[in-house]
């Protein structure tokens, strides 16, 4: 709880944090990282679920949590005790029951994540209207119909509606999000099984994405009804799984569209890769890879010691500016700060335009990045700005707001070549003067 | 004599007589505009004044270099704006002046009632100036009368009530100060007197851009001067010493700089410098050449200079070294100009070509007496008398075309009026204080002279002005140094007033000589039989002086309701009167504004339209987006776009602009007129002038017209302007009888009930609602919007 007041008190004070000595903005604080995992409350449908899921669960506790497992509307079941959260993470495996704990609605779960904490949600072909809340409230639109692809039934599963289905494809590019199982990393989208509802993203969410979605050739219908109008969804469009890394705090949600599919049952008759991606999945929601944090953000003109106050946050046109920032990325395993090297992160110069846009360069491997930049000709207000937008890696977004002010009027050179003739146009003006004052005074 | 002191000559107490009258003068001046002070508080008023407030306040806690470097980052913002470079700086530096002053003596003043009380104590020196000059051009009791006039004439104080801390206050009294020693250069050709107003006419660039207006009058007194073939030594020092210094001391400015030999605004002034060199040079040529060589030299000496004008001025444009004209300038040509072309200039309400109604109210009695000023002058034109006649058809016409220039006009006008009323009031009095006996004689001694009797002209200049009938042009003749005054051994004929004791030997001898011509060309006077009996003559005195006085008090009154009621607002504090006649006061501006300082973070950014942004950076002390200092039309355009977008496209701007705050101001609740729905066509106006999507049809109703209730344009139902005033205005209950949501200014019923706003959430409602303010929604932690 500490952590996240002193992040409500840092988001406050990012933009002021110019005024701040030395520019920093010190450490974005990132969630509740505790040293040792974690406690997480997992939600069934009913008790028989305790042993059809067995082997998922048991995965959440090799991870080194310890988890709590209650059914679908214990009253028991609340994230908050004494004020404070009880918990870091919640799995929702609880698609159908309709009954739900008055302190877990969607917007509790909305906080609950907002607070740099993790759920996970699993639905099923006919979900309640709880869990579609639920989905909602990270992003995802389920809709009445579910996924259909004739073509890629898993046969031996499937019992002839073509719902039980592989997946179509999958975020090669959010690394983080495969990078907690080393099979997941080289498993393919054809090995996860999926059967559930038909579902897409929610248009004015500007974070969530899908990570993995059904094939080119399904569709969202009714089995054994004929399509008699345009799906709502076809093809990519169908949503399996879709994450989400909240803003600042480092929280996490992730949409799993399939809660059969967690089922040991279904994990022993599919590829080797679909349990690897399933415990990927939860292993990404719980934080373990891809928790971003930027710390030590400073901008100082190139050969000048730091100076504090509101010359510290103020530059003249052409000067020349050093920018640097420190990336850290959260190791799940190891429970530490590590930092984080890549080659794409960039910073610019933004005055409603980003007028300068400049690579920032981590020299070693200490996640020290930084930049030199020249400050445009333009005088204004202007943000350093820092926008690292990645799939299954927590944003950074760093603004650092600078004035761009003119030259003093002490800061032009005193003499120029270009003068010279005033110079002695002034100067022999004078002479001339004098030699006239003398010739008619002596006339 | 009582304590034993020895009685003063009549000299002397007519010394001691007019100081006095002068103090008191300055007194009232000074007095008159309190009533802002006394009926409100002491503060800042309107929305300039805010800024230069502010200013001050810079200058005086950071010094003078800060001041001259400040770079302001929190206006126009993300642009920011060079304070230092972009402003006239005379105001602040004279408040600072005063207040370091005042803090030596030991007296620990506030800032900010130096600042309220600049303009009345300049109002003080600007009767004294008045005075000065107006005894330049005709005499000293016209003088006493000009210092009266202007104190308290409505024009003037509009601009110079206490709280009114703007540029105007004193530039107007460096106008005066700068035309004064400008004719005492020309009278007496001294160019100590022409330095001097050179030094005023610096002061006056430093204090205000109206300055523009002297550097155009100036040149052009010397045009009307060449032409009516008055030119002299004198008016050559003068002209010449004033325009070479005035035009170097003007780029120490930094704000004029260059403009002061680039823009095409002086260049009025530039060709007359050469023009009146040119005179002077053919008329040197002339004196040694005979006259055949000097035609030929005249004539290659005007047409190489017309050439090398011509050349000069067309490369000069061309390359774009001399500044395109101004729309401002072009408004003042053509009053069109600026509505049809500028919207940004006709959108200013002070812009806006003057109202008849408003000459009355500003100027009262003065309207018509200045014509009898003009008349008195034209009646014995003196080069002084021309430069009050060349600025009094200056002001009119300008006065026509904006009416904040009713400014300029104020003071030519009382100094016209006070000529006129002078002449009127001396030459009446002289007919009352006479006894009966010695006027017929003194009328008889002099009808077979030539030289007209003084009955004759008072009569015939009492008839015209007061009367305004028939003219009689018959009696037209300079008379003021007739017989009576030949009889009361004052020895000089000269035109320049009725108790003028001054001995200026060579200026008076030089009016003198002009005198006799005027008087040699003007008819002979009528014979006495014409006139009306001595007697009647007395009455007819006698009514003239008191209508004459009763013009005058009425006058008074007429100043001092209008100060009270009219210009003594602060505009910041709204007051009315309730049912019972008593006031009520609306302090919704400074409520929202203290709200805005004491609830948000420090560098929060508010949007508004521009009229509020001196205001804001003021009194809320937030970063403004856009403010009434309107140097960049397209970011003004860019806010008025935000303002007249759907909700989510304003959105898009504001984010764009990192918005925190929307404030609107909201008048429908008590009847506020100038609210932002009342300016919200500008809004439209100024983006359309810029992103050719912007259509002010799409804004009105399907016949055109600018209306609010349920037949309002759709785009106007759509902006978001028109969903923050109106948002949850249907609740409110304003008129009784009416439905919730009645707009007491529109007198309409709100054309859209139940707005929901999807990216704006209210963050406060002043009392009254006169000020709304929204704040921007940002997507939250999860992204969502």
């Amino acid at each position: 709880m500490v952590g996240s007041m002193r992040h409500f008190l840092r988001a406050g004070c990012v933009l002021a944090a110019t005024c701040a000595a030395l520019c920093w903005s010190g450490v974005a604080a990132v969630g509740p990282r505790s040293a040792d995992g974690g406690t997480i409350l997992v939600i069934l449908d009913d008790a028989s679920m305790r042993s059809s899921h067995s082997q998922f669960l048991s995965s959440l506790e090799a991870r080194g949590y310890a988890t709590k497992i209650l059914t679908a509307g214990d009253a028991s079941a609340s994230l908050i005790s004494d004020g404070e959260y009880a918990y870091d993470g919640l799995f929702l495996l609880c698609p159908t029951s309709t009954k739900s704990s008055r302190s877990l609605q969607p917007s509790d779960i909305s906080a609950f994540v907002s607070s740099g904490r993790s759920v996970f949600v699993a639905a099923a072909p006919a979900p309640s209207s709880y869990i579609k809340s639920v989905a909602a409230a990270i992003g995802v639109v389920i809709h009445s119909t579910v996924a259909i692809d004739h073509q890629h039934a898993v046969s031996g599963r499937d019992r002839g509606s073509h719902t039980y289905i592989a997946a179509g494809g999958r975020d090669e590019s959010a690394a983080a999000v495969w990078a907690s199982e080393p099979a997941a990393v080289t498993a393919s989208a054809s090995d996860v099984h999926f059967v559930g509802p038909a579902a897409t993203l929610a248009v004015d969410n500007e974070l969530v994405a899908p990570v993995l979605w059904a094939d080119d050739a399904a569709y969202a219908g009714t089995p054994g009804s004929r399509v008699t109008t345009t799906p709502v969804a076809v093809g990519r469009e169908l949503v399996f799984a879709a994450i989400l890394s909240s803003r600042r705090s480092g929280g996490r949600a992730v949409y799993w569209g399939s809660v059969e599919t967690l089922a040991n049952v279904a994990e022993a008759t599919a590829p080797a890769g679909h349990a690897a991606t399933m415990r990927a999945l939860a292993g990404w929601s719980l934080g373990e890879r891809g928790v971003l944090r930027s710390r030590d953000v400073m901008h100082q003109l190139l050969g000048r010691p730091p100076v504090a106050g509101e010359e510290a946050a103020t530059y003249r046109v052409r000067d020349d500016v050093a920018f640097s920032l420190t990336l850290e990325e959260w190791d799940g395993p190891s429970r530490a700060w590590v930092p984080y090297v890549a080659s794409d992160v960039q910073a610019e110069l933004v005055m409603l335009n980003p007028y300068v846009r400049k690579r920032l360069v981590a020299a070693d491997a200490s996640g020290r990045y930084s930049a030199k930049l020249r400050v445009p000709d333009v005088i204004g207000i202007y943000s350093f700005r820092v926008a690292y937008y990645r799939t299954g890696l927590t944003p950074v977004e760093v603004t650092e707001v600078v004035s761009v002010r003119p030259f003093l009027h002490n800061e032009f050179e005193r003499f120029i070549p270009q003068a010279y003739p005033y110079y002695a146009g002034a100067f022999s003006m004078l002479v001339g003067a004098l030699m006239l004052t003398g010739v008619l005074l002596q006339s | 004599m009582v304590l034993g002191l020895p009685m003063p000559s009549t000299k002397q107490q007519e010394v001691l007589l007019r100081s006095l009258i002068l103090s008191l003068i300055c007194v009232v001046a000074f007095s008159t505009r309190l009533f802002s002070v006394l009926r409100y508080e002491s503060i800042i008023h309107e929305f300039d004044p805010w800024f230069n407030f502010r200013a001050t306040k810079v200058l005086v806690e950071r010094g003078s270099y800060e001041f001259w470097n400040w770079f302001d980052g929190r206006s126009w913002y993300p642009l920011g704006r060079i304070v230092g470079g972009t402003v006239y700086p005379g105001i602040m530096y004279t408040a600072a002046t005063m207040y370091h002053a005042l803090h030596a003596l030991g007296f620990n003043v506030d800032i900010r009632d130096v600042c309220v009380l600049t303009a009345p104590i300049f109002s003080g020196l600007t009767a004294l100036a008045a005075y000065a000059l107006t005894q330049s051009v005709a005499d000293s009791s016209a003088g006493l009368l000009a210092a009266v006039f202007i104190s308290i004439v409505p024009g003037y104080i509009s601009r110079s009530v206490a709280g009114s801390y703007d540029n105007e206050g004193v530039a107007i009294t460096a106008l005066l100060v700068t035309f004064w020693l400008f004719v005492r250069a020309v009278q007496t050709g001294s160019l100590l007197a022409s330095l001097l107003a050179t030094l005023s006419y610096l002061y006056m660039v430093a204090a205000w851009g109206g300055y523009i207006f002297i550097i155009n009058l100036v040149p052009l007194y010397v045009l009307v001067m060449l032409a009516a073939g008055r030119y002299s030594r004198r008016l050559y020092i003068a002209y010449n010493t004033f325009y070479v210094l005035g035009t170097l001391l003007s780029m120490q400015i930094r704000f004029v700089g260059f403009n002061a030999v680039q823009s095409s605004e002086h260049l009025g002034a530039f060709g007359v410098f050469g023009l009146i060199n040119l005179y002077a040079a053919v008329g040197w040529v002339r004196s040694f050449t005979s006259e055949r060589v000097f035609r030929a030299v005249g004539r290659l000496l005007v047409l190489t200079a017309l050439v090398i004008a011509g050349v000069a001025a067309f490369f000069g444009t061309v390359t774009g070294f001399i500044g395109p004209w101004t729309g401002r300038f072009y408004s003042l040509l053509d009053p069109t100009y600026a509505s049809k072309n500028i919207p940004i200039i006709a959108s200013v309400s002070e812009h806006q070509p003057t109202a008849w109604g408003s000459y009355f109210f500003d100027l009262h009695a003065l309207t018509f007496l200045t014509p009898v000023g003009l008349y008195f002058c034209f009646r014995k034109p003196t080069d002084e008398n021309l430069f009050i006649i060349v600025y009094g058809a200056f002001a009119i016409y300008f006065s026509g075309v904006m009416v904040r220039l009713m400014l300029v006009l104020a003071p030519v006008a009382a100094i016209l009026s006070a000529i006129g009323v002078s002449a009127t009031l001396s030459t009446y009095m002289r007919v009352l204080r006479a006894p009966p006996a010695e006027v017929i004689a003194a009328i008889a001694a002099c009808e077979p002279s030539a030289a007209p009797a003084q009955e004759d002209d008072s009569a015939s200049a009492g008839v015209s002005p007061a009367s305004s009938t028939s003219p009689p042009s018959g009696l037209r003749h300079r008379g003021t140094g007739g017989g009576a005054q030949a009889a009361s051994s004052t020895s000089t004929t000269s035109t320049a007033g009725v108790s003028s004791k001054r001995s200026k030997a060579a200026s008076s001898q030089a009016r003198r000589r002009r005198g006799a011509e005027d008087s040699s060309s003007r008819p002979s006077p009528p014979s006495l039989a014409s006139l009306p009996p001595v007697t009647h003559r007395r009455d007819v005195a006698a009514i003239m002086v008191l209508g004459t006085l009763l013009l005058l008090v009425l006058y008074v009154r007429h100043c001092v309701w209008v100060t009270s009621e009219a210009y003594s607002s602060p505009s910041v504090v709204l007051s009315a009167r309730g049912r019972d006649g008593e006031r009520i006061f609306f302090d919704d501006f400074r409520e929202a504004y203290y709200w805005l300082r004491q609830n948000t973070p420090e560098d929060a950014k508010v949007m508004s339209w521009w009229d509020y942004g001196y205001q804001l950076s003021g009194m809320a002390n937030r970063t403004t987006i856009v403010d009434n200092n309107t140097w960049n039309n397209s970011h003004i355009a860019t806010v008025g776009r935000a303002m007249n977008a759907p909700e989510p496209q304003a959105y898009a701007i504001a984010r764009k602009l990192d918005v925190d705050y929307v404030l609107v101001i909201f008048g429908g609740v008590v009847g506020y007129s100038s609210d932002d729905i009342n300016k919200f066509l500008w809004m439209v106006r100024i983006p359309g002038s810029v992103d050719p999507s912007v259509h002010e049809r799409n804004y009105l109703s399907d016949v055109g017209s600018y209306v609010v209730d349920s037949r309002a344009g759709k785009a106007l139902k759509q902006s978001l302007l028109y969903k923050l005033c109106y948002y949850r205005f249907d609740e409110m209950m304003t008129v009784g009888g009416q439905e919730a949501g009645f707009d007491r200014v529109r007198n309409t019923m709100v054309g859209v009930k139940d707005i929901k706003l999807k990216y704006f959430e209210e963050a406060f409602t002043s009392e009254n609602w006169i000020v709304r303010l929204y704040r921007v929604k940002k997507a939250d932690d999860m992204g969502w919007m």
